[in-house]
């Protein structure tokens, strides 16, 4: 109990913190980016498992304590990778909402004077840091579903002002974002550009007319309308500066328009793939849908109603397929990723973080989420272990913090963090 | 359970009289002493808490030992700030996980620790929701999709697609409510995209002329032709084959294809000549999925999206068609815009109608038709519904015709404003001359800004603004672009400007009253009926400073709600109170409940927003959601229901008497509502219960806690629904916030999950194929109680006479959620005495819709502007 009331009081005194200094000093920015580079993939896959067959009931080497029935496709990755017991996203509170604040930290329902609150997700800030020297800082990948377990949210990700970023949805659509070569003539995308700029002005200027007469608390809104649009206009200088690179050769075909949930699924996986392997991207994000698949499977059962696979035998089993077949196919991205070369002649495996999880454990529980590190970006991280960690609800923040340390980017503290966590490291 | 309940009506506070007993329970608040002014605390009871703590908690949490460095007798029970709430949500946590006590001291009765949780769980949402409140300011709100939407048919008379707009917020209120929304880069480059596409498609119709009506007919077997030349083929084939031919002849790879080829007649031409022999294929088509014919579909021509379009069928039914499948659906483009019933015979037909103006983007669209059927596959429902094997079909269709444009009287706003501006007979693009465009550019900014001020509801743009959308405009008539093509961007840029995409208020002096200006008053009015910008009687009165008179007041707000655009208040707030949202979202299995299909989920919903159509359109009371004398129901929904339904020919909702016997009326024998509460496997009482608790006895039920340990069967066995519910009561944890509303659930037993009537269950047959006849057969029990006083009932007349005897919290429930639909804002502690005085004129009023709507206008709160 003791444990609990001080993480929780931690959030509190990190929120008011993080409310004091402003935002750009509490990150330090700009730092070397070491060679290789490091990138990070984080998939969040919502709804939790079956608690009785999927969560490893002992600590110790998977060689020695062997794999859960859930966790057994993974097998032949069982040394490169772990599991993490004992950590809780505190400041979680949504019982259907596995993603909402997963990467994030936020005290999401308990912040005076808001019905909902977020902040700035994890790979927003790694994008900051080693995300300026590819086309795309950061990608959020994700899917249309909303009842998937993931709670809030268009993707894992959140602005610095804790709004949800869409994700991209669609492969076809990433794929055209990665490879696909416009045809726009330099004359042309000058004039679209100069465009641009004008209209971007010129609603500005509305806008800073307008608020002349405003309350305060409306002045505060329309300030969210003045952030965006000066996103954009960074954008279109981000878009200037990368105009005459050339997009990389795409490493696989196009996707066709027309997909079931698997496929598509499969898909985002080898664009995850490409857009590493091309250095299009060092971080991304990828909220995995369920109902889809489940779809694809012919379960005919929803996402939710498995979650509650206690009140059904059927159910009950068919929650223990799913999680065999999401480990399984999380399996098919770890082999993808094991042989496959970037363009600097690295491993991909070698040089990436990747994290699978969710703030739900299973059912509504949110204690004790399940956690997943592979990827051999940390060198000093245990591989191949169910790590247990000494205190029950070790906050997730800590997790992150250590992952992001360890795979050689320097972070002083992120949310809600009180430390690393030591026992992940050997 | 599964209780995903949005935080819709904000407060359900116990300050209603009738609570008391309830209240002795587990009170939130205690009763009748509101915290002083300005304090938003919620204040725990001794009496439940003190007792308890003291004897298993206090030995270690106490003055002598603070184990875990928590000490409980100490702390506070006026939960005022975050700290305090976070500490008792620790408490809470423990016990709900049996955490606490520990083993070796005295264990509460389940009574005992179901009555704290209970006390527990709600006082804590409630200072939630208390925590989180601004104070009663509106904050700047954005247009939302469908304000978005009719304000483009207010000024362009166009129609926008839901698609092209940005997704609207995430949050748990109304859709209206500003602070919950937000705005990120996406918003605007959806909106600059949407603005783009309007301006487009309006400026190309803009000056068009009006185009003469005509009538288009088609005659669906003229296909025919293509059945007969692949017969024709197959026979020349054939022929040639029995003459010798070797498969190298014939252009196959191997004498296999060619035994194949062979083989297949009977299937192939044979399907088609048989088809082509049955009557009356000469004149009309069979529609069947799968068959030679599905749909029956009106070439694509040029629609004009400022008219409407009349679309017609002739058809009539295959013998024996089975009355399931005597409904044909019709879509645009994927669309549904009807669902039929189909009457008569190929020898006598009937003639179906539908009247639909095109989307916007709907340039080239066909009308289509196909029969009304869910997912199942044909050959099963075939089987199982009885039927010829190989015709399989249903319905035959003879002729399908088009007739339109037809215009409105009234051009659209914007078609004025340019007539008067560049005329209204214009030149081609090729024969005009420089003078031409010289005048062109000389109109052009007098045109942008006669429309702006429209398009900002009568703010006057600010001058850098109007000369910055004429550099646009001059970087595109440099670049040798048309009046058009120029004004395209600008036109987009004002509609995804702050001033138009918010409802700005000026903030009102800081005098007693904060009443917003009249003006603004009357577009709040108007987006709150409406959804769309106030129309010009309104602007009329309120620039006359007439509308702060009642009776004024009154003849415009009864004006408004009988005219059309008053179904956007049915369609905005009523199917948001009302959860809709639930609905959309629950998956049936269509090849298990065969009588459910998209044309079911559309009419199920479509009729809720009728209804409440309908009471606004009447005045009718709001007892009228309780228990009704009538449903408003489609053809489709009519035969769901089992209702004689004089024949109509059209897809229009009607009213329908019910017979004294019929369990139907108010939204608790809608399909819509008694679907949304299940599982998409069954009926859920927990869900309905919940349901009812929330919408007719405005008490909201806690969110699911997280962390609370999930129930398990102790046996594989089936059991009854009543059975899997009572699992709830044998833990604390559960019961102390199910046993409020679990058996309130029961009372709506008697509609199956599709909302049909049974006086029978039948269980374990979950996930088996229709008609499989697996499961046992248990009659219904239709018993339960309500929260306060326990008092009982034993069938649903007890049950809907129980919710009619406690209409006061209906009132109160529909009264809160108007008034946070209307201002955009939640509903505060602070105004509480402003809605108990709205809800007592309702009452003097019998509760009827338009007394309440405008009792809650006229009332001082709903003029009030933020804090300076």
């Amino acid at each position: 109990m003791s444990i609990l009331l001080h993480n929780r009081r931690t959030i509190l005194k990190a929120g008011a913190t993080a409310l004091a200094l402003p935002f750009m000093e509490s990150l330090s920015f700009a730092e070397a980016v070491p060679a290789p580079p490091k990138r990070f993939l984080f998939i969040g896959c919502g709804y939790g498992f079956t608690k009785e067959t999927f969560f490893p009931s002992e600590a110790g080497r998977f060689a020695d304590i062997g794999l859960t029935p859930g966790l057994k496709p993974l097998e032949r990755h069982q040394d490169d990778i772990s599991m993490v017991s004992n950590l809780t996203n505190l400041g979680a509170t949504d019982a259907h909402g596995g993603s909402t604040s997963y990467l994030t930290g936020a005290n999401v329902a308990g912040t005076p004077g808001k019905k909902f609150h977020n902040s700035i997700s994890l790979d927003q800030v790694l994008g900051r840091k080693i995300g300026q020297d590819t086309r795309f800082p950061t990608l959020a990948l994700s899917d249309k579903a909303t009842k998937d377990g993931h709670g809030k949210g268009l993707s894992l990700s959140w602005s610095d002002k804790g709004h949800p970023i869409p994700g991209v949805t669609n492969p076809v659509d990433l794929y055209h974002q990665l490879f696909g070569q416009d045809k726009e003539s330099p004359a042309e995308r000058e004039f679209r550009l100069a465009e641009r700029r004008s209209i971007l002005d010129g609603v500005v200027s509305d806008l800073k007319s307008s608020k002349k007469r405003l309350s305060k608390t409306d002045q505060e809104k329309l300030e969210d309308y003045l952030q965006s649009i000066r996103q954009i206009e960074q954008a279109i200088s981000r878009e200037v500066e990368w105009s005459n690179t050339p997009k990389p050769g795409a490493p696989l075909k196009q996707p066709k328009d027309e997909m079931d949930g698997l496929a598509a699924l499969k898909t985002m996986q080898k664009l995850i793939v490409a857009a590493f392997q091309t250095d299009s991207s060092r971080v991304i994000t990828y909220r995995q849908p369920i109902n889809s698949i489940l779809e694809s499977w012919e379960f005919g059962l929803g996402a939710h109603s498995l979650s509650h696979y206690n009140l059904d035998p059927r159910r009950r089993e068919a929650s223990q397929q799913k999680d065999a077949l999401f480990m399984e196919l999380f399996a098919g991205l770890i082999d993808m990723f094991k042989v496959t070369k970037d363009i600097y002649g690295q491993s991909l495996f070698d040089t990436t973080l990747i994290s699978y999880g969710s703030n739900l454990r299973s059912g509504h529980g949110l204690k004790g989420c399940p956690a997943i590190f592979t990827g051999r970006a940390a060198e000093r991280l245990k591989y191949g272990e169910h790590l247990v960690l000494p205190e029950a609800d070790t906050p997730l923040a800590n997790y992150w913090l250590t992952l992001v340390r360890e795979s050689g980017v320097s972070l002083e503290q992120f949310s809600h963090s009180t430390g690393t966590v030591k026992e992940l490291v050997g | 359970m599964n209780l995903l309940m949005p935080y819709m009506t904000i407060l359900f506070l116990l300050l209603a009289t009738g609570w008391q007993a309830a209240v002795a329970q587990s009170p939130v608040a205690e009763p009748n002493s509101k915290p002083a002014s300005g304090s938003n605390a919620v204040q725990l009871n001794s009496e439940i808490l003190t007792g308890f703590i003291e004897k298993h908690c206090t030995r270690c949490h106490g003055p002598e030992e603070q184990n875990g460095e928590t000490r409980l007798d100490t702390l506070t029970l006026q939960i005022a700030n975050s700290d305090t709430a976070l500490h008792w949500q620790e408490v809470l946590d423990v016990l709900n996980l049996g955490k606490m006590p520990p083993e070796d001291e005295p264990t509460p009765s389940a009574e005992e620790l179901a009555r704290v949780l209970a006390h527990l769980t709600d006082a804590l949402t409630e200072s939630k929701k208390r925590l989180s409140e601004s104070g009663g300011d509106v904050a700047l709100r954005r247009i939302n999709r469908r304000e978005y939407r009719n304000t483009i048919d207010h000024l362009f008379g166009l129609r926008v697609p839901d698609e092209l707009l940005p997704p609207d917020d995430i949050a748990d209120g109304y859709d209206t409510v500003g602070q919950d929304q937000q705005f990120s880069t996406y918003h605007f480059e959806d909106y600059l995209a949407a603005g783009k596409t309007i301006a487009e498609v309006a400026l190309k119709w803009v000056d068009a002329p009006r185009q003469e009506s005509e009538l288009r007919i088609f005659e669906p077997e003229s296909r025919n032709d293509g059945l007969q030349r692949y017969i024709d083929d197959y026979d020349k084939k054939m022929a040639r084959i029995k003459a010798g031919a070797t498969f190298a002849e014939m252009g196959f790879d191997d004498q296999r294809q060619l035994d194949l080829f062979v083989k297949r007649y009977d299937v192939r031409p044979g399907l088609r000549k048989r088809y082509l022999d049955r009557p009356y294929t000469d004149r009309g088509v069979y529609l069947v999925e799968g068959g030679l014919y599905r749909f029956g579909a009106l070439p694509a021509t040029l629609l004009d999206p400022r008219a409407t379009y009349r679309y017609r069928a002739i058809a009539g039914l295959d013998e024996n068609a089975p009355p399931l499948r005597h409904f044909l659906s019709g879509h645009m483009d994927g669309r549904d815009i009807a669902y039929f019933r189909v009457e008569g015979t190929p020898e006598s037909p009937v003639t179906l109608e539908i009247r639909d103006q095109p989307l916007l983007t709907e340039s080239r669209v066909g009308f289509k038709i196909e029969e009304s059927k869910g997912a199942i596959d044909i050959d099963q429902y075939v089987k199982l519904l009885g039927g010829d094997k190989e015709k399989k079909s249903a319905i035959w269709v003879e002729r399908m015709e088009g007739e339109g444009p037809f215009y409105s009287d009234e051009p659209a706003i914007f078609e004025t404003i340019y007539q008067e501006y560049f005329g209204s007979s214009p030149k081609r693009e090729e024969d005009k001359t420089e003078v031409d465009r010289e005048e062109e550019d000389l109109a052009a900014p007098g045109f942008l800004a006669a429309f702006m001020q429209t398009a900002f509801r009568g703010v006057e743009p600010s001058p850098d603004f109007v000369d910055r959308l004429q550099v646009i405009y001059e970087l595109h008539r440099s670049h040798g672009r048309s009046l058009k093509e120029a004004l395209e961007t600008p036109l987009a840029m004002i509609l995804s400007s702050p001033s138009y995409l918010y409802l700005m208020e000026e903030a009102p002096n800081d005098d007693e009253e904060r009443n917003i200006r009249e003006e603004e008053f009357a577009h709040r009015l108007s987006f709150f009926l409406w959804s769309r910008p106030a129309d010009k009687p309104l602007l009329v009165a309120a620039r006359k400073g007439t509308l702060s008179d009642p009776h004024v007041l009154r003849e415009q707000v009864d004006r408004m709600l009988i005219q059309p655009h008053s179904w956007a208040l049915s369609e905005g707030f009523f199917t948001q109170w009302a959860d809709l949202e639930r609905f959309d979202n629950i998956a049936i299995d269509e090849t298990v409940h065969i009588g459910f299909n998209d044309g079911i989920r559309w009419s199920a919903r479509q009729e809720v927003q009728h209804f409440f159509d309908t009471m606004i359109k009447e005045n009718l009371s709001l007892t009228q959601l309780i228990d009704s004398d009538f449903v408003m129901a489609n053809d489709l929904l009519a035969f769901h229901y089992g209702l004689d339904v004089p024949n109509s020919y059209g897809s229009t909702f009607q009213k329908v008497s019910l017979p004294e016997s019929s369990p139907r009326g108010g939204l608790l024998g809608m399909t819509a509502f008694l679907t949304m509460g299940s599982n998409g496997e069954r009926s859920s009482p927990v869900i309905r219960g919940a349901l009812v608790m929330e919408k007719f006895l405005h008490r909201q039920p806690s969110p699911p806690p997280p962390n609370v340990p999930e129930l398990a069967l102790a046996s594989d066995e089936p059991l009854a629904v009543l059975e899997t519910i009572k699992l709830h009561r044998q833990k604390a944890q559960c019961a102390s916030c199910h046993k409020s509303f679990d058996p309130l659930g029961f009372g709506l037993e008697n509609f199956d999950l599709l909302g049909q009537w049974r006086d029978h269950e039948t269980i374990g047959d979950i996930g088996k194929k229709a008609g499989s006849g697996k499961g046992k057969r248990i009659p219904i029990r239709a018993e339960g109680e309500f929260p306060d006083q326990n008092q009982p009932f034993t069938n649903l007349e007890e049950f809907r006479s129980g919710l009619m005897k406690r209409k006061h919290f209906l009132t109160r429930s529909i009264a809160e959620g108007l008034l946070s639909y209307g201002l955009g804002r939640h509903i505060e502690f602070a105004d509480q005495q402003a809605i108990d005085e709205i809800c007592e004129a309702a009452i003097r009023n019998d509760e009827r819709i338009g007394d309440l709507i405008f009792a809650i206008v006229s009332h001082p709160v709903f003029r009030r502007g933020d804090q300076p």
